[in-house]
């Protein structure tokens, strides 16, 4: 049975009134206050985006966060703000930037902090085989967990009809749950199945079932007791994954770019309010219920499988979306003097499976094309650019791009290796940007990336935490900068 | 740029083009004394196995010598892997040549932590470090045949003759002299990965430790013993990281996936 999703307003009248980002007219300051919509099995809830650790401005002149959700940047050529140990940069446009997001699942998880011994008595599976894996889903709480029988002492044996054993949901960083709550867990058996080529395998989910009245308590030992049952496979769908074409992308990815060894492809399902904001892509995608996925694919071979597949999840709460997901990790080997620093530029796809054209899973973006600094290209390494460079770009070559964000990397070489941390996204709309100049420092050495995002409606300048589906996005990976 | 991933050797009048398994191209010339000139190679491990220690460091018994993963870090168990590799070598680089850059390049196959989605954002920074072994050890069988998937595989099989272990360099024979093999203490490179992490991901290591390895090996091949690789999470639950070995690759029909080093000389 569906449900229709019902906002439900958790928040005070003040607050109810303000949910909009707002410019105030004080001259220098940019004000807003962001919330964060919490997409649950009940409803969305709204609430406060707390905002009390981050900050607004640069060092010198530091705006202000609350709990309540409400920022003040300092005006300027950026707005800057740190909200984990990384800055972001928006441009300074003509209203505030609106810093809401959409969640998956009920916004108060806590987490054990004691030992919490979880018990299976998982019974009725298929005849499990090699491969196979198990998957709990928990939507009100936005928990995916793939492969709980991993963390068992022995693996399920094949053509076992149940589960047993033990694990520490605490290890697994899982959190508190609380069937009086409405949290409604499922525990799933996704089935191997070998590939039409026989080259490689898929995985789709054949049974599932409710794990009635499961409730976690910190500290206390739960036993998580289900029995699995069928799940009707009603739809089917041939995909037709072109990875030759995205091979031949790869190039485009950065100097020294290799098509990927084996990118990520899956189905995937999601409340229907995610597929019109989230801000998933930022994990790729990756933390959602999978209905199938397959083994690793050729990153530079086609193949067409047909897969069948049903949805359970949204028979007891809001409406589901189910779309094709692809991941398709490009290594870039940044060369330097002292070696190598690795770097993996993303080509990433989220695609509605009802908006597939005849199952064909192609490259929907290409990277950007002619990236400069200082007005020289991008491809080889570049120093003496200078602290605040402008970096310019060409849209990419196949779709249309809505926004782009460039992240800046600091490398730092020692006998062990290059490593690269990334300390800094800045998000435009243009096609070009002047790098703050309190980013690069001089005698630094840095790669900066430049990703293209493509999505109605997405504008990550405005709105850097939402995205709908469709989306892709495309990375460029530069070669060496120095100041 | 990375220079092509071309190998050119010039020993003689005669010249040949072989491709080698990684699309190598050898050119050979039959005239005179060796000439060894710049080139490069992406050279295939030849070796690799992954080894179970129990949460108090005692071997647990299981081994994984064709298993299609090698894992680094702990289960939620805490039980611990870690992986051994070595690479081809002597068949790709030439004798005489001096090494200028080393890159070991692993595919991601599974990851550890999927509490909150399977980015695992549990532990959202994890640390690899790379290991000089100073034992020989064997791959053995276990494991065998090869699976396609790695789910399942992690815990290991149970052990056979020839494998190497927590305890084994070669079951049922010679030991390590430290349980969990003998590698010097100094790591020779390091890698941190941070989230999200993505299954098809390379993970890659390149340091001037490895090119003197490398180097070393290359003189010395008598002395050659891989790698060991180690997760500094080992002790924390849940933690590992598992890429795609030789078999693995082979059972996928995907040469992609095996485990590869990418040595450039002159």
């Amino acid at each position: 049975m569906r449900t229709s999703i019902l906002r439900i307003s958790a928040l005070s009248f003040i607050f109810a009134c303000n949910a909009k980002p707002i410019t105030e007219g004080e001259p220098g300051t940019v004000r807003g206050v962001a919330v964060q919509h919490n997409v649950t099995e009940h409803g969305i809830v709204d609430q406060p985006r707390d905002l009390s650790a981050a900050t607004f401005g640069p060092d010198g002149r530091p705006g202000a966060g609350g709990a309540d959700g409400s920022f003040a940047f300092p005006a300027g050529d950026w707005l800057e703000m740190k909200l984990g140990g990384e800055r972001t940069f928006l441009p300074a446009g003509a209203s505030a930037p609106d810093l809401s997001y959409y969640r998956f699942g009920r916004g108060d998880l806590t987490f054990p902090t004691a030992a919490t011994s979880v018990a299976f008595d998982i019974s009725s599976l298929g005849n499990w085989q090699a491969g196979d894996s198990l998957q709990i889903v928990v939507p009100n709480a936005g928990v995916t967990m793939e492969g709980p029988e991993t963390m068992l002492a022995a693996p399920p044996t094949a053509g076992a009809t149940a589960i047993g054993g033990q694990f520490d949901w605490t290890s697994n960083q899982a959190p508190i749950l609380d069937a009086a709550r409405g949290d409604t867990t499922w525990v799933a058996q996704m089935a191997v199945n070998a590939t039409d080529d026989g080259r490689t395998y898929y995985r789709a989910l054949t049974r599932a079932g409710v794990a009635r009245g499961f409730t976690v308590v910190d500290g206390q030992a739960a036993t998580l007791s289900v029995a699995l049952a069928p799940v009707a496979q009603p739809r089917a769908l041939t995909l037709r994954w072109k990875g030759s074409e995205f091979a031949a992308l790869a190039a485009q990815a950065g100097p020294g770019a290799r098509p990927a060894a084996a990118p990520a492809l899956a189905i995937r399902a999601l409340p229907e309010a995610l597929a019109q904001h989230s801000s998933l892509f930022s994990r790729l995608y990756g933390a959602l219920p999978t209905l199938v996925e397959l083994g690793p694919v050729s990153g530079s071979e086609d193949i067409d499988q047909t897969v069948a597949f049903g949805d359970p999840f949204g028979s007891t709460g809001a409406a589901w979306t189910e779309f094709v997901t692809v991941v398709y990790p490009v290594p870039v080997a940044v060369q330097t003097a002292q070696g190598n620093a690795s770097l993996t530029a993303m080509m990433v796809a989220a695609v509605p499976v009802s908006a597939l054209v005849d199952g064909v899973i192609a490259p929907p973006l290409s990277p950007v094309r002619q990236p400069r600094i200082a007005g020289a290209p991008l491809d080889s390494a570049r120093a003496g650019v200078g602290t605040s460079p402008t970096l310019t770009w060409q849209p990419p070559e196949i779709g249309t791009s809505t926004s782009y964000r460039v992240a800046v990397y600091a490398l730092d070489a020692s006998s062990l290796g290059v490593h690269a941390t990334r300390i800094a996204t800045l998000d435009t709309t243009a096609t070009s940007l002047q790098i703050s100049a309190s980013v690069l420092s001089p005698g630094g050495s840095y790669v900066v990336a430049i990703t293209a995002v493509a999505g109605d409606g997405v504008d990550l300048a405005a709105r850097p935490f939402s995205a709908s589906l469709p989306y892709a996005s495309a990375d460029f990976v530069s070669a060496v900068i120095t100041p | 740029m990375i220079p092509a991933l071309t190998d050119t050797l010039v020993k003689g009048l005669t010249m040949t083009s072989t491709t080698l398994k990684t699309g190598t191209t050898l050119l050979t010339l039959a005239l005179g004394p060796a000439i060894a000139f710049a080139g490069s190679a992406n050279i295939p491990a030849v070796h690799d196995a992954m080894i179970f220690g129990t949460s108090g460091g005692a071997d647990t018994g299981n081994a994984s010598g064709k298993g299609p993963a090698m894992f680094a870090g702990a289960d939620g168990g805490l039980s611990m892997k870690r992986s051994l590799v070595t690479f081809d070598l002597g068949s790709f680089i030439p004798a005489g040549v001096t090494i200028d850059l080393v890159r070991m390049d692993l595919v991601l196959g599974i990851i550890a932590g999927s509490g909150m989605g399977g980015t695992g954002s549990n532990l959202p920074s994890r640390t690899i470090r790379v290991y000089h072994l100073t034992t020989a050890w064997n791959e053995g069988s276990s494991g065998s045949p090869t699976s396609q998937t790695i789910g399942g595989t992690g815990q290991g099989f149970t052990i056979s003759t020839g494998d190497t272990s927590w305890h084994y360099t070669n079951y049922n024979g010679s030991t390590w002299s430290n349980l969990g093999s003998d590698f010097n203490a100094t790591e020779i490179a390091d890698a941190t990965f941070t989230t999200p992490f993505t299954v098809g991901q390379t993970c890659s290591w390149s340091s001037s430790g490895m090119v003197s390895d490398v180097q070393g090996w290359v003189s010395s091949p008598s002395s050659y013993h891989g790698w060991a690789i180690k997760s500094d999470l080992e002790t924390t639950a849940t933690s590992f990281l598992g890429w795609w070995t030789v078999d693995g690759a082979n059972a996928n029909s995907n040469s992609a996936l095996q485990p590869i080093l990418h040595v450039e000389w002159h």
